[in-house]
């Protein structure tokens, strides 16, 4: 995809630039080079966006996590209370008090759950 | 139009040989501005992959979870209440979880045990996270030595792994049956960790999750929807923290240039005289270098962003992950989905060409409103 | 034709240190001819040249340009009868450094909009008349005296205006350069472009190319001839 769309260019630019065959002074202009320069990005840009529309496989984890109930990522487990996010206690991420130091960089990284999002 | 164009071409020519004069300068100052949108793109990339991926794996959780509170503290919940709730209207299914940790010593870290509904392993067996295997060294048919609650040491042999596409769900699980569980911790039957309830109508969550709390005073119930909000919240809040930095160093950056521009060097406003004696309008010097600081910080985002996406969805995040990964010792390795939002696009575009482009068009301004006859003194 | 009527042009008016270079100057100057300021340094040739050539406005008084007020002008205008009109060699050459002397000489073409490659075109064949062709691509701060005024003639020209407007055109040179950018403007006379310089070097008033000689002395006009 990416391939095609820098070969499209390559040869558009090319012919829409006459100069680089006939360069005067042996250089290019400077907003040609410009051109390129935003071309190529552009191109990577585009390469980025049409990458971007890959969806990879996410059967396994979302059948494991529906089977084994799961509520929540494994991302925090350096400590107990902030493995299970949702399901830890009210401020858990804080313990005793909102402003107190935290030991893990997990739990100065989370906030206590607002209050419109507890039914509690 | 041609006209209009080629003008715009021949502006930006000496654009362009503006900048090749001070190259280094003007390359260092590429540098710096990649680095600051590359790293500005990452935080919100990332921030957005790890959100989305929240929600995309945890779609299917349970509708409803409830627990038992006993002097505000998280407690073992009776079996029997599981049939009051199942005779509520609207639940479709309700199961009792047994999950909890585990400290394990020679890992020094929390290992999640856990109960599955479906496909248990056998007595005395266990399915491990594919993290925690790795991080113990473990693999199917090796065993697992824990000592439980009652101080005795039980042997759990591996029988499989999760596959290691889960592990952002899964890496620190270790499943067990039912029986090895209990004993293992010491719960007795007819208690349960928590409660996990399917709706009918997810929409009618709310309403069945109201009535459960009058039925069953003490209880705690947490909603599907307070779930995913939890997770928002919390990458928000990162994303948010870092962002803020990233801010200020991209105002610091666009003064640093206003500064920059603002002390117009004598050499520079002489230049500006020049143009203007030899027929340039202000509106002509204003667009030159308009192109100059937009191209600038042009190249600097489509630079800065291209990298940023191979960064987080590519590099798996690489920078990152000391952050998130903090104290842990079982840190899972992932992929995260790749997606953009042109809305964002946009106005990181936005966020990374305009101020700096205005910063250095605005000094300008003045020394181009001059009058030119100064270039005509020595 | 170019008439100034009882022209002021007074420097920082109002405060302390107000200047009046030029006191109720009366001139003519007519086309395709070579005309020359004259007078020490400070009488306030370069002055003039820039009120005549529209760099700057009077004070009190009238610039005509062919009947035309060209003191009341708003800046576009003025600008754009700048670039269509005169071209200007100044006395310090006025180059921009770390530009090539080609992009130098095409600076004035840039907000025209006329195709590059005719620019370019033009510009070559200016640099070839003026013996600099093999320079094209040196930065200007490179350039000798002699090559820097060449390239700043050069530059005046590209937009091929009918009056050339040359302020000290030999006071950086030596002899042998100065009649060298002497024939030159003698040879632009001969295309039949007016010319207007300012000099208080003799050589320039010997050398049988001037027609009309402008004495100035503390910004007036004290003698014409
Ligand atoms: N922009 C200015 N501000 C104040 N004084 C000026 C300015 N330009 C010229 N002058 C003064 O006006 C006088 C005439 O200057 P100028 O026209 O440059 O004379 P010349 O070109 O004959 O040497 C000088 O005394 C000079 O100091
Ligand atoms: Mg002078």
């Amino acid at each position: 995809m990416a391939a095609a769309l820098a070969f499209a260019y390559v040869t558009v630019a090319a012919w829409a630039t006459p100069e680089i065959k006939v360069s005067f002074s042996g250089r290019w202009r400077g907003s040609n080079r410009v051109a390129w320069v935003f071309g190529l990005g552009l191109i990577a840009l585009l390469a980025v966006l049409a990458d971007a529309t890959r969806s990879p496989d996410r059967s396994a984890a979302r059948s494991l996590a529906r089977e084994l109930q799961l509520t929540d990522l494994a991302l925090f487990n350096e400590a107990r209370y902030a493995r299970h996010l949702t399901q830890a206690d009210r401020h858990a991420a804080f313990q005793d008090h909102p402003m107190a130091l935290e030991h893990f960089p997990a739990g100065a990284l989370t906030v206590p759950m607002s209050a419109d999002a507890r039914l509690d | 139009m041609r006209a209009w164009i080629e003008r715009q071409r021949c502006l930006i020519d000496f654009s362009v040989a503006n900048l090749g004069r001070r190259k280094a300068r003007n390359l260092g100052l590429l540098g710096a501005y990649i680095l600051l949108v590359f790293l500005l793109a990452s935080v919100v990339l990332y921030g957005d992959a790890l959100r989305r991926e929240a929600r995309l794996l945890l779609a299917d959780a349970p509708d409803i979870v409830v627990q038992r509170l006993s002097a505000g503290r998280h407690d073992l919940i009776a079996a029997d209440r599981l049939d009051a709730l199942r005779a509520l209207r609207g639940v479709r299914r309700a199961d009792g979880r047994l999950w909890g940790y585990h400290y394990d010593p020679t890992l020094a870290a929390n290992t999640t045990l856990q109960v599955p509904l479906v496909n248990p392993p056998g007595p005395g067996e266990t399915v491990l996270g594919a993290t925690l295997a790795r991080a113990r060294g473990l693999n199917p048919g090796d065993t697992l030595a824990l000592r439980g609650d009652d101080g005795a040491i039980r042997a759990f042999r591996i029988t499989g792994l999760l596959s290691s596409a889960s592990e952002l769900v899964s890496a620190d699980l270790m499943l067990v049956n039912e029986a090895d569980y209990r004993a293992f911790f010491g719960i007795p039957a007819g208690f349960y960790t928590d409660l996990a309830l399917t709706v009918g109508n997810p929409a009618e969550a709310g309403k069945i999750a109201e009535k459960i709390l009058t039925r069953q005073p003490g209880s705690r119930v947490i909603l599907k929807d307070e779930m995913r909000r939890t997770y928002d919240a919390v990458f928000n809040w990162r994303q948010g923290l870092l962002l803020t930095f990233l801010g200020t160093v991209l105002a610091a950056f666009a003064l640093l240039a206003w500064d920059k521009a603002s002390g117009l060097s004598a050499e520079e406003r002489r230049e500006i005289g020049i143009l203007k004696a030899i027929g340039w309008e202000t509106g002509d010097v204003m667009r030159m270098k308009f192109w100059e600081g937009a191209l600038l910080s042009t190249c600097a985002f489509l630079a800065g962003y291209v990298l940023a996406y191979l960064h987080v969805f590519h590099g798996g995040g690489a920078l990152f992950e000391p952050i998130l990964k903090g104290w842990s010792v079982l840190y899972p390795k992932f992929t995260l989905t790749p997606q953009i939002d042109l809305m964002q696009l946009a106005s990181l575009f936005f966020l990374s060409v305009l101020p700096y482009t205005a910063a250095t068009l605005a000094p300008v301004w003045r020394a181009a409103t001059l009058d030119p006859d100064e270039v005509m003194r020595e | 034709m170019i008439e100034l009527s009882s022209v002021d042009k007074t420097y920082n008016a109002g405060k302390a240190n107000e200047y009046r270079a030029g006191r109720g100057v009366d001139l003519r100057i007519k086309p395709g001819r070579v005309t020359a300021l004259r007078g020490p340094s400070g009488s306030g040739k370069t002055t003039l040249l820039g009120l005549i050539g529209g760099l700057t406005r009077p004070s009190s008084g009238r610039v005509r340009l062919d009947g035309r007020d060209i003191s009341a002008l708003p800046e576009r205008f003025l600008t754009e009868l700048r670039r269509a009109t005169f071209g200007f060699v100044f006395q310090q050459f006025q180059l921009i450094r770390g530009l090539s002397v080609l992009e130098n000489v095409m600076l004035p073409a840039a907000p025209t909009g006329e195709p590059h490659r005719q620019v370019v075109e033009r510009a070559m064949d200016l640099l070839g008349q003026l013996d600099l062709a093999d320079r094209a691509d040196t930065p200007c701060q490179r350039l000798s005296g002699g090559e820097a005024q060449r390239v700043a003639i050069a530059r005046a020209l590209i937009n091929d205006p009918p009056i050339l407007i040359a302020d000290e055109p030999t006071a950086h040179l030596d002899s042998a350069l100065s009649l060298q950018i002497l024939a030159i403007l003698g040879e632009l006379r001969a295309q039949g472009r007016t010319l207007i310089v300012s000099s208080h070097d003799p050589l320039v008033f010997d050398a049988g190319l001037v027609e009309h000689i402008v004495d100035l002395r503390d910004g007036r006009v004290v003698a014409e001839q």
